[in-house]
């Protein structure tokens, strides 16, 4: 008895051919200790057996099965054993696999369904979905990130074997180890997440946030490794890395401390900046118009004033950005009025006023 | 009637643990390699990461000593030699793509590993040059470890033509490398001195291990496609193979050890050691059958 498998062609640029050896007549009682799928042939000649448990690994890593033929009507059947000889990059599935069988004169052909077909170069096993958008850490906090994943395995299961996660930018920027949680087992096609447990070097942190202020790019990269294997016999896959765009977000403390020490300096800045004629033409006028009165020297006033447009500001700003994700724009940048160095900038801007600004644009424009 | 109910369900429990343990020490697994010190166990690789030492008890094998590699290895090869005065265990695995040969000690603790990207399909030991040789899993490259502190793999030959490498045999008298070749049935001979490599033998199936004769006249070689041991003459490689032994209990013959006088090989379809003498009748098996 003689079997023939063709050749799959899982992709337009992989294949997978088969290598059958013949490892002679079994008994019956053989077969009844086997865990096996039944087929029978088109013409009804012959009955076959997958062992299904015979799904592994040879000694160089090829993957291999038992295939068992029984002539109907025969006690015994012949024992084949086949292996899986794949070419190129493609992601495992199940395939139904077209054999031909001559024995005696009698041809015929069957087809057997569910057979596990691995690649040795796998391709993506998981897919992240949702956007791709940064994603917001809070500094100063241990936090987690939730990575929606979805498998690539159409119906096989996957089992994610390890999962190590590394800063591709700012490896200071993070404290201690980045761990990840997971569900080991993905079912085909299904939804799976993995959980990234991390937290911000503040300090670090706020230094890369300060040089990248605008609100769509990432302040660093995480770089997940997801180690898998498929189900059935499927080889450990190389990692696969899944890039996680992330962005520091501050927590109130310290946007508010931005916010009030920008006050400061910009009320200073505005202070120590020499008033010009019109400037002292005005506030002589408007001190003769309004006498100082109530419990706070002017200067006080001022910087209270000051202060307190700061704030409004930078409220502003962040209702307008957390609702409609509009930036604030300043000297035709766009900055992100919930970070920090946008903050504080804003601030100096805010409570320094008009001669700030003015002393600002001058030196922008040498 | 209470006490009677125990003492049979003891009894019972008693004798089905004695059972599994008897189980436990003949069970093999899927015996990938072996191999033997001149003065030692028989070492037995399974496919699932497992070594198992087997030694003759009352003239009989049996297993007398295990332990297990860590979990996802696939076991490829295993050589014993003596290094340092001390008895080693030089064990090849696979973990998906990337390949790992592993000295262990001869009770299980790991002393040192050499990584192969490109996965490992043999390794024999040169012991006068303290050297090992290994055939890539999916490269038709042939590396070399010396035993030397911070030694990597260093690149000897290519055996030209080649598909898919197998087994690899260090022949001492001619100071080359013979290699199986899975696909083509076929082996290769590397000379180690000018890295070329040439086409020795055809005519087989699948060779999966290959041993040399006492003399080294002849190379033995366990062919799991044709379920049979064949030979071939070192000395008229053109004289074609003859078959040693072809039991009817061969499935997948996977490994070769000398014995004392005798040939031992591992049978990985058929989970079994088969103990054949120097004609090449069957002598005893492990698991024995019942």
């Amino acid at each position: 008895m003689t079997i023939q498998v063709p050749s799959l062609q899982p992709t337009t640029t992989s294949s997978v051919s088969f290598t059958v050896q013949d490892w002679g007549p079994v008994t019956n009682s053989d077969l009844q200790h086997l865990s096996s799928q039944t087929f029978q042939s088109q013409q009804q000649l012959f009955n076959l057996d997958v062992d299904t448990g015979s799904f592994s690994r040879d000694k160089v890593n090829r993957f291999q099965f038992d295939l068992y033929v029984q002539k109907s009507g025969d006690s015994g059947a012949e024992h084949f054993h086949l292996y899986e000889d794949p070419v190129g990059v493609f992601v495992d599935y199940i395939a139904p696999v077209e054999i031909s069988i001559k024995s005696a004169g009698n041809v015929d052909s069957a087809n057997l369904s569910d057979i596990p077909i691995h690649a040795q170069y796998e391709g993506d096993v998981f897919s992240r979905t949702g956007k791709g958008e940064p994603i917001s850490v809070e500094l100063g906090t241990s936090s987690q990130i939730n990575i929606p994943i979805v498998s690539n395995l159409t119906n096989l299961q996957a089992s994610i074997d390890a999962v190590t996660i590394s800063s591709t930018t700012c490896t200071k920027c993070w404290q201690g180890q980045l761990t990840a949680t997971y569900d080991s087992t993905v079912q085909p096609s299904g939804p799976s997440a993995l959980i990234l447990t991390v937290q911000p070097n503040t300090l670090y942190a706020l230094y890369a946030s300060a040089f990248a202020v605008d609100p769509h790019k990432s302040q660093d990269t995480l770089a997940v490794y997801v180690t898998s294997t498929p189900g059935q016999g499927g080889l450990p896959s190389l990692p696969q890395k899944i890039e996680i765009p992330v962005r520091f977000s501050p927590s109130f403390l310290y946007l508010a401390s931005a916010v009030i020490l920008g006050s400061l300096i910009g009320f200073g800045i505005r202070r120590l900046i020499p008033a010009t004629a019109s400037d002292a033409a005005t506030g002589a006028a408007s001190s003769s118009a309004a006498p100082v009165t109530g419990r706070f020297p002017r200067w006080a006033r001022d910087l209270l004033l000051s202060i307190a447009t700061a704030v409004i500001v930078e409220i502003f700003g962040l209702v307008l950005f957390n609702n409609t994700n509009t930036s604030v724009v300043f000297f035709g940048f766009s900055l992100d009025p919930s970070q920090v160095a946008p903050a504080f900038l804003v601030a100096i801007l805010v409570a320094g006023g008009p001669p700030v600004v003015s002393k600002i644009s001058e030196a922008i424009k040498i | 009637m209470q006490k009677r109910l125990a003492q049979f369900f003891l009894s019972a429990l008693f004798i089905a643990s004695a059972q599994l343990i008897t189980a436990q020490k003949t069970e093999l697994g899927r015996p990938v390699a072996i191999d033997k010190l001149p003065s030692g166990s028989l070492y037995v690789l399974g496919a699932q990461g497992v070594v198992r030492a087997v030694d003759f008890q009352n003239g009989k094998p049996a297993i007398t000593g295990s332990f297990r590699l860590p979990s996802g290895w696939a076991g490829s090869d295993i050589v014993s030699a003596q290094v340092s005065g001390q008895n080693i265990l030089f064990i090849a695995v696979n973990y998906g793509l990337t390949g790992q040969v592993n000295m262990y000690s001869t009770t299980g603790n790991l002393i040192r590993s050499w990584t192969l990207r490109s996965g490992v399909a043999g390794i024999d030991y040169d012991a006068p040059d303290s050297t090992l040789f290994v055939a890539s899993g999916r490269t038709p490259e042939i590396f070399r470890i010396t035993m030397t502190n911070g030694s990597q793999p260093e690149f000897v030959a290519q055996a030209s033509g080649s598909q898919r490498l197998g087994p690899i045999l260090y022949d001492s008298n001619e100071k080359a490398l013979l290699v199986g070749d899975l696909v083509m049935g076929a082996i290769y001979k590397v000379d180690i001195a000018n890295h070329k490599s040439s086409l020795l033998f055809t005519g087989l199936t699948s060779p999966q291990a290959l041993k040399l004769s006492q003399d080294g006249a002849t190379l033995f070689v366990a062919d799991a496609g044709a379920r049979s041991i064949l030979t071939y003459s070192i000395a008229q490689p053109k004289a074609g193979p003859k078959v040693f032994a072809k039991l009817p209990q061969f499935r997948s013959p996977s490994g070769l050890a000398w014995v004392d006088e005798g040939l031992a090989v591992s049978d990985d379809g058929a989970k079994k050691l088969f103990f054949l003498s120097k004609s090449g009748s069957l002598e005893d098996m492990l698991p024995a059958e019942h």
